[in-house]
């Protein structure tokens, strides 16, 4: 017997499924005998995502001097293992599609996913931690479970939503009140399924329940605090209109001074909209 | 790994899996050498063996480390190898720099493994970084044109580089620590130094001080002693009973100041180390019995008893400084008659049983413990400590009702120091008071005088002041003077023939024997050297009075003047009670002939 959360995944693990060209890229990152041409290669075969990387790559997210205008080019400087993360994160955007509007907007919802993303990776970058971009895709993916309930679940997610707004509680309180689990239980489960690496999952997980403990306490607490950031700077919602309370202990893991917020969180505005214009295209400019 | 001999499946699978066993065998190797054996390991020994273990990571065709320029934040190449590479590796650099890779590399602080026409292979930057600072770039060529950043023996070198700059970090720091605190050790020392020259500086003055004190008291002595001299006079004529209790007044003042004046140049002599001691063979058992007698004489009215103790084994003879010593014991002894109402001053010599912690001051000495124990007031605790400094009493009310100046015990201590030895006190308050004085002294057991043991223990001395009267001549031109001399040794129990200069004095020796003269130095008619050239003369060989000279020149040169002159000690005016008292316990006792 599992518990329901990760019964509602399997449910519905074929229609959340990533596509070929991610697993294909992956395959070839693997392979310590693939070249940077080969990866290019891999990644090009998909032209709608090839743009989008490039445009990425060529926005102030990555702030590079000079133009990025092959594939190749941008696998030499970003890595072949980050695009592939990234390739994975505009996947899984064009995956939600049935999200009544009335409960949140998916607009909103990506607004707010990829402002966490943007501010968790800056946390890390202000680190000097190898990697960034892993960051970045643990910040996109944290409230992923929470699209699967509202997709699945609709008329129990209109409940808890009402119940969040009426008891003015937080919405993951709301969600375990009314289903017994929340969305970081479904995004761990969808997270696994998908074969996501350990320390995403992680992120995914507890982002709400931070201990500097855990396995890879790194990423808990640069997910929860970049979610306290986004949140703050009201970088569209994920259903929740709630600030949700800084933990200390995350903070303190993250080892960065008082500081560093402002000048993070100017760099964070800057970055938004034009990585919203890329991996959400068609998107109203806010 | 692109040499596998066997066919064998089996080893096949396994060689990743050795690569990787390999990889790992260097990163320890590569860890150890870091930490090495020393901690203070130079900057320049912790490349060579970051040099060493990168080169293992992959056939390099050419590896290089690139530092910043600490003023123009340039980078520079450190080291190329092989140095016919570096043209090469410079142009990879340059290119790098040109198209951004370089900055980008830096700033991502990740590797880069860049790919293009110009280099057939790979060419793999890698910041060399701690979180905080770039120290500098590492750069490698291979011909091996899948090498990517993913690639496990870049990560290796990922591995290497941060560990190997934070070690260099670590180095510098340690350095700088290291000189910092030698700089510090050298201030310090420089501080202690400087401290050191004013801490002289400090004793100098106080020196100076005490010297100073010592000549200014010389001079108030001799206009003192005129008053006290004339004041003496004055009350001898005829007066009226409220004249004469004014004149009394007078002279207990003026003695008051006379004592205070004295304590007062023997303190400052002591701290000044214009104090020399003296080693002289002497009878330390008269010496003692000679001391409690004159304290015996000063008890006036009080119902206590001075008595002496001597235990066996206290040498009768013993070489020291007799004039110390007996000043010590007439000080304590004084003081604690002063502090005892009724009951007994007990002075008790002998050999302490268990050696002192103080170390002899020369071979050949003993230890002796001369113990003053009274039956008086007592002291309280907290003011034990204290009571040897100068001018301190137990309270200052103390001083009013017991008088002194509070400088004895300070005297008495730094003599006893002087001498080698210590003073210690124990007191029971309201019960009593035990000073015990240790002196290391030179017994003379060639004497063969030492007390006979095979009488009791201990021998009790009483009944002293039973020896034969001194027959003193005084040798005095100052009437004053005289009539102060002849006062004080009244006082003491003595009485003296006064002749007015050495013509007088030698008449009047013509007709009788005496034991001591006391002789002034400076004489109309014939002065003193030439009265003591004259008496010498006299009696050769045969047995002569003591011969001690008065003077108001206090200084040590006046003294060598009057021993070269053959005279056998001196007494500096206005005389003190103490010296006159030492000078009288030296005279030879002679039954009368």
């Amino acid at each position: 017997m599992s518990d329901p959360a990760t019964e509602l995944v399997r449910s519905v693990k074929t229609i959340y499924s990533l596509p070929a060209t991610f697993y294909r890229i992956t395959e070839v990152v693997d392979d310590p005998n693939s070249s940077v041409d080969d990866i290019a290669e891999v990644i090009s075969s998909d032209q709608s995502l090839s743009i989008r990387l490039l445009k990425l790559a060529n926005s102030s997210f990555y702030g590079f001097p000079s133009k990025i205008d092959t594939i190749s080019h941008a696998v030499t400087l970003i890595g072949g293992a980050q695009l592939r993360d990234l390739a994975q994160a505009t996947s899984v955007i064009s995956m939600f599609k049935g999200v009544p509007p009335d409960i949140v907007s998916m607009e909103s919802f990506w607004k707010h996913s990829i402002g966490v993303g943007i501010t968790s990776r800056l946390l890390a970058a202000r680190r000097r931690e190898p990697n960034t971009e892993r960051f970045f895709v643990s910040g996109l993916l944290h409230d992923i479970g929470r699209l699967v309930i509202f997709e699945k679940l609709t008329d129990k997610a209109r409940i808890f939503v009402e119940l969040a707004k009426s008891k003015k509680i937080a919405l993951v309180a709301a969600e375990r009140e009314v289903l017994g689990f929340d969305h970081t239980d479904v995004g761990g489960a969808l997270a696994e399924t998908w074969n996501l690496p350990a320390r995403l999952q992680e992120g995914i997980r507890v982002h709400h329940k931070f201990s500097s403990v855990a396995r890879f306490a790194l990423e808990a607490a640069v997910i929860h605090t970049g979610d306290v950031i986004a949140h703050c700077l009201a970088l569209g919602t994920s259903g929740e209109n709630l600030v949700p309370p800084l933990n200390p202990q995350a903070w303190a893991q993250i080892g960065l001074a008082d500081d560093d917020l402002p000048i993070l969180c100017d760099e964070a505005t800057r970055q938004i909209e034009e990585v919203i214009q890329v991996m959400l295209p068609g998107a109203s400019k806010a | 790994m692109n040499t596998i001999i066997s066919d064998d499946p089996n080893q096949k699978a396994e060689t990743p899996q050795r690569q990787f066993v390999e990889f790992l065998d260097t990163l320890i190797s590569f860890g150890f050498g870091l930490g090495g054996d020393n901690q203070t390991a130079e900057s320049e020994h912790l490349h060579q063996i970051i040099l060493e273990h990168v080169r293992q990571l992959m056939p390099f065709d050419a590896l290089a480390f690139y530092a910043v320029d600490p003023e123009s934040f340039d980078f520079i190449p450190t080291h190329c190898e092989p140095d016919e590479k570096l043209s090469l590796v410079q142009e990879a650099v340059d290119k790098a720099i040109a198209e951004n890779t370089f900055a980008w590399t830096l700033q991502q602080n990740r590797p880069v493994v860049v790919h293009n026409d110009q280099f057939p292979g790979s060419v793999i930057f890698h910041p060399f970084s701690t979180r905080t600072r770039t120290l500098g770039m590492f750069v490698g060529l291979t011909d091996d044109p899948k090498i990517r950043e993913t690639n496990i023996g870049v990560r290796m070198l990922s591995v290497m580089l941060s560990q190997g700059a934070y070690a260099i970090e670590n180095a510098t720091l340690t350095r700088s620590v290291t000189l910092q605190n030698a700089r510090l050790e050298l201030e310090v020392r420089e501080r202690t130094q400087d401290l050191q020259v004013a801490l002289h500086a400090a004793e100098e003055s106080v020196r100076a001080k005490s010297s100073f004190l010592a000549n200014m008291s010389h001079e108030v002595r001799t206009p003192m002693n005129g008053i006290v001299g004339m004041c003496e006079l004055l009350g001898t004529s005829e007066l009226d009973e409220d004249q004469k209790e004014c004149v009394k007044t007078i002279r207990d003042c003026g003695d008051q100041l006379v004592r205070l004046i004295s304590d007062i140049l023997d303190y400052s002599k002591v701290e000044s180390g214009k104090l020399s001691l003296e080693s002289r063979t002497f009878d330390l058992v008269a010496c003692m019995a000679d001391v409690c007698r004159l304290e015996r004489a000063a008890v006036h009215s009080k119902p206590v008893s001075v008595e002496l103790v001597i235990h066996s084994g206290v040498p009768k003879f013993c070489t020291s400084d007799e004039l110390r010593l007996r000043q010590i014991l007439l000080n304590l002894i004084g003081n604690a008659i002063k502090f005892t109402k009724e009951g007994s001053v007990t002075l008790d010599a002998s050999v302490p049983t268990t050696p002192p912690t103080l170390p002899l001051p020369q071979p050949g000495m003993m230890w002796i413990e001369l113990d003053v124990i009274d039956t008086g007031i007592g002291i309280p605790e907290d003011k034990i400590n204290k009571l040897f400094r100068p001018f301190t009493q137990v309270d200052s009310s103390t001083t009013r009702h017991f008088g002194g100046t509070g400088l004895g015990l300070a005297i008495c201590k730094s003599l006893a120091e002087l001498m080698g030895g210590s003073i210690r006190l124990e007191s029971s308050y309201g019960k009593g008071t035990t000073f015990h004085v240790l002196l290391p002294i030179i017994p003379m057991q060639a004497e063969a005088s030492v007390i006979d043991e095979s009488e009791t223990k201990t021998q009790v001395i009483k009944n002293l002041g039973e020896t034969h009267p001194l027959r003193i001549l005084v040798v005095e031109d100052n009437p004053v003077n005289q009539r102060v001399i002849a006062r004080m040794l009244k006082q003491q129990g003595y009485s003296a023939d006064i002749t007015n200069n050495g013509v007088e004095a030698l008449e009047k020796v013509h007709g009788q024997f005496y034991d001591l003269v006391l002789c002034d130095l400076q004489m109309p008619e014939m002065d003193g050297f030439e009265t003591t050239a004259k008496l010498l003369e006299k009696y050769g060989s045969s047995p002569r009075p003591l011969i001690v000279a008065l003077t108001a020149n206090a200084m040590a040169e006046d003294r060598e003047a009057c021993l070269k002159a053959g005279m056998d000690d001196y007494l500096s005016k206005p005389v003190k009670g103490t010296d006159l008292q030492a000078v009288l316990s030296k005279c030879p006792r002679k039954p009368v002939p």
